[in-house]
């Protein structure tokens, strides 16, 4: 009897629809006011306190949203003898389909409709909408699964709730027991280590509120007696807190820097290279409606210098920390992956869609934790949770070889913008904290408004890739990198000014290649043993000379090098993208 | 048939038994009270036979399924009426009403009308508005108005004046007269009751102590007056049936708990030879008082079903 549903639907709605009224009209200020903040970003001004509305709209939506779902599920209790429907003939399947009714339309497809019709004034693709839409649903899903769950099994929500952060604390403790016994038998296995990651862990999320939704489900479908209920969620817990232990236990800990030559090839993929308008027109954020649109917004030229360049497209897996450097401090961040690695689309498009296709997303980052947040990527880039590869950042490297001094600016601007010593333009760069700071880092960026290049000449300020860097996750010893065999690496430093002239001057043996001559900054170290390439030259006469070189050489590590020992491992694919390509030279491989 | 029949049926909460092994016959057609003083376990008794509270021990069955597995089905032939019944505040009567209607298809249209006009609610106003006689009242309405076949009502006229009980019962009774209807009804206000049911039970402390058709108990209970003749002195062993005994002077005063037309008379002959004997019908409060005080000897519950 879907009418009866229905029936019931109507029924909360008149109940709720003041609540309601104020919660839509809360989401609508947050779109305007998301709009305002990505339109700050495109043209490059502060944001001023428009992050700080955004977060104060989001978290009121978030208080509304409980109070609206507590009110949907106690109209019609499950566990309250007092509820008028429990004497009704009406089923108690029929009941949990009507209040999930209720809350799918007023929390979920309203709000949605809201968010399409900010997407659409955006132009986001179908496949993005429905991604922020499903982003949307999971993350307030959790929140909504929480509050019911809390609302059917007590008569008095605040008690439910209270009852959940027990057995939170309950769950912590277990953990902590766990990882005392594991500190005391597995190497390098740390109380801080497990805290991280319990703090951090999507997993142990999905699994609570996953849990409190089936509770949901059950209050009303099944016999409403909550002991076993509460049980079940005891229960699991602590499955996956033995998970925990097991896990601890199976991963072994990434070995120490192995400077031995690998014999792993470079896959190199030669396709003809999209002019670099084209090329831009790739990056276009699908809110731009057309190319001239996003240039004006950029406020930059393209490179012209940059057509004719051979351009090298790494994928890059970094992180913090290499595992086996105990030395070396582990309060760094990955955001030097996230400048150097970040593609221009992803630099230009991961802002907007964070923001715009998820403002909620945005705000629920508190609750959720907001290092580890689902990023949505446009153009056909996969979504990725950053969290979900183990220890991994995936990213993309452009770096332009046609002219070395270009390499070099090129190159400086898209991985040293931090301590990098000077803008393209020459002027004097600011040098910054150690990238150790930038946990906290997005306002200090923002302050020193410094801007990027990349390769296809799209300025690009780092209030745009600031949305970015609030997803990206620090890695932590426990979250181990497997040590596969199909990792190239490639040593790439980034030095201080005083560093590179000593490498320069060949002080330092531990670089043996410079790209650049005359401001290097950027350092991708091949293995000189590598078999088949000899030791890489100083310096390529000609983009052929360095494709022949990296046709031809074996690449055999890549790290980002900081000077406080920041290191990134990296697998590469090389793509190069020669203007004139010889006829043969697709899918060459080594 | 019987509308309700329990067996065995026990609640306990913790170290409290609230309802103790109740054997419960409610016959179809009856308008059935179950009389207790407050504790009782009338309450919890109903609620375990509406399957708000699952029995610790012990079975129900409300018209004819196991009352923990009352579904829908049956509940479109059960009028629930309790004070404690969340009602939804913020609706009017009339809003109650048109939420109320699609959950029932033999709902009656002119019913409600008759009803609304005849306990005088507003439908305009809100419930929350509403003195709780009237939403007594509008709860009453709103399990009237789809004629159920069992009519449950718990503890009804508490804290209900004279008059919105009479207009409650009327409507009971009025309704009910138009088919045969079950009423299941649980109080203390034994007056009210007695204008209402055919059948009575009586609880106390959780245990069923008597159930019986109202006309047999009050055919069972009676008044007896004697005026003693002179010289005649009081009895030093009275029949255990005796309760309540009193004197002053010649007269002596008790409770048959089993009077026979002929019998009684005849038995008051031989103790007291030659007295005056009247026997007068007790009202059900005084049979209440007598057997809730434990003074008389009840008739087996179980035997006079």
């Amino acid at each position: 009897m879907p009418s009866l549903i229905w029936h019931i639907v109507k029924r909360d709605f008149r109940h709720l629809w003041l609540w309601l009224a104020i919660w839509w009209g809360l989401l609508v200020a947050t779109a305007v006011t998301v709009a305002q903040f990505i339109q700050r970003i495109l043209t490059q001004r502060p944001e001023g306190d428009l992050y700080g509305w955004l977060w104060f709209f989001v978290l009121v939506d978030a208080v509304v949203l409980m109070v609206v779902v507590e009110a949907i599920l106690k109209s019609d209790s499950p566990i309250d003898e007092r509820a008028f429907w429990r004497t009704r003939p009406i089923g108690k399947g029929r009941m949990l389909a009507a209040k999930l009714a209720s809350i799918g339309l007023f929390c979920f497809v309203v709000p949605g409709i809201i968010q399409a019709g900010e997407r659409m004034i955006f132009g986001f693709s179908m496949g993005e909408f429905f991604r922020g839409i499903v982003q949307f649903a999971i993350v307030e899903g959790l929140l909504v699964a929480l509050v019911a769950c809390a609302a059917v099994l007590y008569q008095r929500t605040v008690q439910g709730l209270l009852i959940w952060l027990g057995i939170f604390f309950f769950f912590v403790f277990l953990e902590a027991v766990g990882v005392f016994y594991l500190s005391n038998t597995i190497e390098n296995y740390t109380v801080a280590a497990f805290f991280i990651g319990l703090t951090s862990g999507w997993p142990a999320v999905d699994l609570i509120f996953g849990t409190a939704f089936v509770i949901t489900a059950l209050m009303y479908a099944g016999r409403a007696r909550r002991v076993g209920k509460l049980a079940l969620v005891c229960g699991l817990l602590l499955v996956w807190t033995i998970g925990e232990y097991y896990q601890a236990r199976v991963y072994s800990y990434f070995p120490a820097a192995d400077s031995t030559p690998r014999n792993n090839t470079v896959k190199l993929s030669v396709s003809p290279r999209p002019e670099t308008n084209k090329l831009a027109g790739d990056y276009l954020p699908s809110y731009y409606k057309n190319r001239s649109q996003l240039y004006a917004a950029m406020d930059n030229p393209t490179f012209p210098e940059l057509k004719d360049t051979v351009w090298l497209i790494y994928r890059v897996l970094s992180r913090l920390q290499w595992p086996g450097d105990k030395s070396a401090p582990i309060d760094y961040d990955s955001l030097v992956a996230g400048a150097g690695g970040i593609s221009p689309s992803q630099l230009i498009n991961a802002p907007a869609a964070l923001a715009a296709a998820g403002y909620g997303r945005l705000a629920w980052e508190p609750v959720s934790g907001w290092r580890d947040f689902p990023v949505t990527l446009v153009n056909g880039w996969q979504l990725e949770r950053i969290k979900k590869e183990p220890a991994q950042i995936t990213a993309q490297i452009y770096i332009a070889s046609g002219h070395l001094e270009r390499i070099a600016e090129v190159s400086t601007n898209s991985f040293a913008w931090q301590d990098g010593i000077t803008n393209v333009d020459g002027s004097p760069r600011q040098t910054g904290a150690p990238l150790s700071s930038w946990q906290d880092g997005p306002n200090r960026i923002c302050v020193r408004s410094i801007v990027l290049h990349d390769l296809d000449g799209i300025s690009l300020s780092l209030d745009e890739v600031r949305p970015w860097y609030l997803h990206l996750t620090p890695f932590w010893p426990q979250e181990n990198v497997r040590n596969s065999g199909n990792l190239l690496y490639l040593l790439y430093n980034h030095q201080t000014q005083e560093c590179v002239e000593g490498i320069s001057n060949g002080g330092n043996p531990e670089f043996d290649l410079a790209f650049v001559r005359t401001q290097p900054t950027v350092y991708f170290n091949f293995n000189n043993k590598t078999e088949s390439a000899g030791p890489p030259p100083q310096a390529f006469a000609d983009k052929k000379a360095l494709t022949d070189w990296l046709k031809n050489t074996r690449l055999v590590e890549l790290r980002f090098v900081h000077t406080q020992n920041f290191y990134v491992p990296v697998t590469m694919d090389a793509y190069l993208l020669p203007s004139k390509l010889p006829a043969n030279a697709t899918d060459v491989k080594h | 048939m019987n509308a309700i029949e329990t067996t065995g049926l026990t609640c306990r909460f913790r170290q409290l038994e609230a309802v103790h092994s109740l054997d419960l016959t409610v016959p179809a057609g009856s308008v059935y009270a179950l009389l207790g003083p407050n504790g009782a376990g009338k309450s919890t008794t109903i609620k375990m036979l509406m399957n708000l509270l699952r029995p610790t021990a012990g079975t129900a069955r409300v018209l004819g399924v196991d009352s923990q597995k009352l579904g829908p089905t049956e509940f479109a032939r059960i009028g629930y009426v309790a004070e404690t019944i969340d009602l939804p505040e913020w609706m009017t009567v009339r809003q109650f009403l048109d939420y109320c209607r699609p959950f029932y298809k033999k709902w009656d249209v002119e019913l409600e009308k008759t009803l609304l006009k005849k306990f005088d609610l507003p439908p305009e106003r809100k419930i929350k508005h509403l003195s709780r006689g009237m939403r007594m009242k509008t709860l009453l309405l709103s399990v009237l108005a789809y004629r159920p076949d069992l009519l449950v009502l718990d503890e009804p006229f508490s804290g209900l004046d004279p008059v919105v009980r009479d207009d409650f019962i009327r409507g009971v009774l009025e309704v009910s007269s138009l088919g045969n209807w079950t009423v299941f009804v649980s109080s203390h206000d034994i007056e009210e009751v007695e204008r209402l049911a055919d059948w009575v039970g009586l609880i106390d402390q959780g245990t069923l102590k008597l159930a019986e058709k109202l006309d047999s108990l009050q055919q069972r209970f009676r008044r007896i007056e004697i005026t003693r003749a002179s010289g005649i002195s009081t009895p030093t062993r009275k029949p255990a049936h005796w309760q309540g005994w009193e004197e002053a002077g010649a007269l002596t005063r008790f409770v048959e708990t089993r009077y026979s037309s002929g019998e009684t008379e005849k038995l008051c002959a031989e103790i007291f030879p030659g007295a005056n004997v009247t026997a007068q019908p007790l009202p059900l409060r005084e049979i209440y008082l007598s057997l809730a005080r434990g003074d008389a000897v009840p008739e087996p519950a179980s035997s006079l079903r």
